[in-house]
């Protein structure tokens, strides 16, 4: 994670969550081909993330999870960059065919979501250097 | 009732977790990755009682080893509110 306030290291370690503390967290579950892309973006616009390997529960594939801490007034931004870098795709899966006496699997497209996102609020926010 | 967000470098994991289960607190634990080219993180998930949140964060101050480079964070925490909290 990266953050900005390095050069000017609080003097306090318990420090309440202030003006440019996070105050919101971002879980947004994308698909593992847009997470390159998505992480960069994220990086390069100084948000602070991290990120977890989860799947999906209907088709069972493999996604990823984001953490984002936001500070007051990236929100925004942050969706701005899941939206350019997190694409919907259509994805088939192999139904068997309905009324069919033969075993013949049917190809059904199905739309996978760009980005699924909640924003939660955060009572309190502290980093332990 | 609340939820502790806590991320951590994977070396203090155990020492973390060991304890927060000492002192009776329930914990889950995600591997998860710092963003890029930021590998060996774990996130714990820890439900609290209001009123215990100071001393899960201060067992959590006092298990993470100091920081390898200056500047570096030891942890990260969100404290977040919960709604509901039901354990079946």
């Amino acid at each position: 994670m990266t953050h900005q306030e390095n050069s000017a290291p609080q003097p306090e370690p318990h420090q309440p969550a202030d003006s440019q503390g996070v105050r919101l967290i971002m879980t947004a579950v994308i698909q593992l081909q847009d997470l390159d892309k998505a992480s960069h973006a994220l990086e390069e616009a100084g948000l602070a993330f991290t990120h977890l390997s989860s799947t999906g529960g209907f088709l069972g594939r493999r996604n990823a999870t984001l953490l984002i801490g936001l500070r007051p007034g990236q929100e925004e931004q942050a969706v701005t960059i899941l939206r350019k870098t997190c694409r919907r795709r259509v994805e088939y899966i192999s139904m068997p065919l309905e009324g069919s006496p033969y075993q013949m699997p049917l190809s059904t497209p199905v739309n996978v979501g760009g980005a699924t996102i909640f924003v939660l609020p955060v009572e309190r926010y502290e980093e332990i250097q | 009732m609340k939820l502790i967000m806590a991320v951590i470098r994977d070396s203090d994991n155990d020492a973390v977790s060991q304890a927060l289960i000492e002192a009776g607190f329930r914990v889950t634990r995600i591997a998860s990755t710092g963003g890029f080219l930021r590998r060996g993180l774990s996130t714990l998930i820890i439900g609290v009682s209001a009123d215990r949140v100071d001393q899960a964060i201060e067992i959590i101050r006092q298990s993470t080893a100091p920081a390898v480079e200056p500047g570096m964070r030891r942890a990260t925490l969100f404290v977040l509110p919960v709604d509901q909290y039901t354990q079946i």
